[in-house]
């Protein structure tokens, strides 16, 4: 070990950009990105790896004054790709019935009763959902991050009438489904 | 069918324009069969929220893993830190003795030692509120596979965080950038392989400076 001191915290230039912008969007979008992988099938570990790996290509990008317009959708598009990238767990979760431990999340939080309903429902869901293609559960899971139907467009490589059609058609089969 | 009923998940959407949706509001002011469409719509993606955010939060990593740190204010001062993290299990294991034997994980002491002292240098698994404190200095991490002894359920690695300043010259270590070092450690305690693999620094990590 060298005898002059160890630099602990290094100064941000260190990183080669101002982490401002992506700071401010980390904020913002962290925790529905990560919901929209956990959703995907990714692990939770998994999921996380991609967040942060999309916010380091998220802070280059806009170091290099890359483009600022749909920054959402860029963001989301990185992680939905590197998703795909670990095609292994990928699409695994959802296409299975419920999750024990998510019934065992319900469970944590309501009471018995309103815990049960729940879970009927969610158990109604979870089955209605199996029947919704690959394309029709992504572009629900982007709609409910908050995307609009332009942005799921973006993300997923097709059209905005495109992606509105798909949740149209996504959401009435799981209304007609499970009856909820 | 009525003819609105195709373009209500749009509406409840807000991708319609401002004159369709109050021709459609007007309609559903009108038409009871619509009106319970939309409520239905509406009821289906509320749930599907409520279970994304079931499937996120049963996703979540388990605080109570984590063992109340010991070495809490000694680790950030010396430079060379050792993690000890157990697969789904609280913070405590025996060292694999130089001489391991199956025996000696009973007869060796547990070391007990902080996640939150060296958690800037954990990509995963570490609650958040304990990441504040830690350094976040480029690091040459390194986790050695446990003896092959070990049982599948027993699985545990052990983590050397090592500032790269200490070890690299000024500048050679690129920005952002970590190495992770896998060791493979034999049954009597030596280390046989070691591998590097350069790792961006993670994002949240950037954020702590």
């Amino acid at each position: 070990m060298s005898d002059e001191s160890v630099p602990l915290a290094l100064p941000l230039s260190r990183f080669g950009a101002d982490v401002g912008e992506a700071a401010k969007l980390y904020r913002e979008l962290q925790k529905p990105l990560l919901r929209y992988l956990v959703c995907l099938g990714l692990s939770r570990d998994e999921a996380q790896d991609v967040v942060q790996d999309a916010f380091v290509s998220l802070q280059r990008h806009l170091a290099g004054n890359g483009s600022q317009e749909s920054i959402r959708s860029w963001l989301y598009r990185v992680a939905h790709n590197a998703a795909r990238n670990r095609q292994k767990s990928y699409a695994r979760r959802l296409s299975a019935p419920l999750d024990a431990t998510v019934v065992e999340s319900i469970a944590d939080k309501d009471t018995p009763e309103r815990a049960v309903l729940k879970k009927e429902k969610f158990q109604r869901l979870g089955k209605a959902m199996k029947l919704l293609t690959e394309s029709e559960r992504e572009c629900l899971l982007l709609r409910a991050g908050g995307l609009r139907y332009r942005e799921i467009g973006e993300v997923l490589g097709i059209g905005t009438s495109t992606a509105g059609e798909t949740v149209e058609r996504a959401i009435r089969k799981l209304a007609e489904k499970c009856n909820v | 069918m009525c003819e609105y009923s195709r373009r209500l998940v749009a509406w409840i959407d807000g991708e319609v324009s401002v004159g369709e949706a109050s021709e459609i509001a007007r309609h559903l002011a009108e038409c009871a069969e619509c009106r319970t469409c939309a409520a239905e719509l509406r009821t289906v993606s509320a749930t599907f929220e409520e279970y994304c955010e079931a499937f996120l939060h049963a996703s979540a990593p388990s605080e109570a893993r984590w063992r109340k740190p010991a070495l809490l204010a000694a680790a950030a001062a010396i430079v060379l830190v050792l993690v000890f993290t157990q697969w789904r299990r609280p913070v405590t294991l025996p060292m694999p003795a130089p001489s391991a034997t199956a025996s000696a994980r009973t007869t060796s002491p547990p070391v007990q030692t902080s996640v939150a002292s060296v958690s800037s240098h954990e990509k995963r698994d570490v609650p958040r509120h304990h990441r504040r404190s830690a350094p976040a200095a480029p690091t040459l991490q390194a986790r050695a596979r446990t003896p092959s002894w070990r049982s599948a359920s027993d699985t545990s690695s052990l983590r050397i965080a090592i500032p790269a300043d200490a070890i690299f010259a000024p500048g050679a270590l690129p920005d952002g950038m970590i190495f992770v070092a896998d060791l493979s450690i034999g049954a009597d305690g030596r280390v046989e392989q070691l591998r590097l693999v350069p790792q961006p620094v993670p994002f949240e990590r950037r954020l702590e400076q």
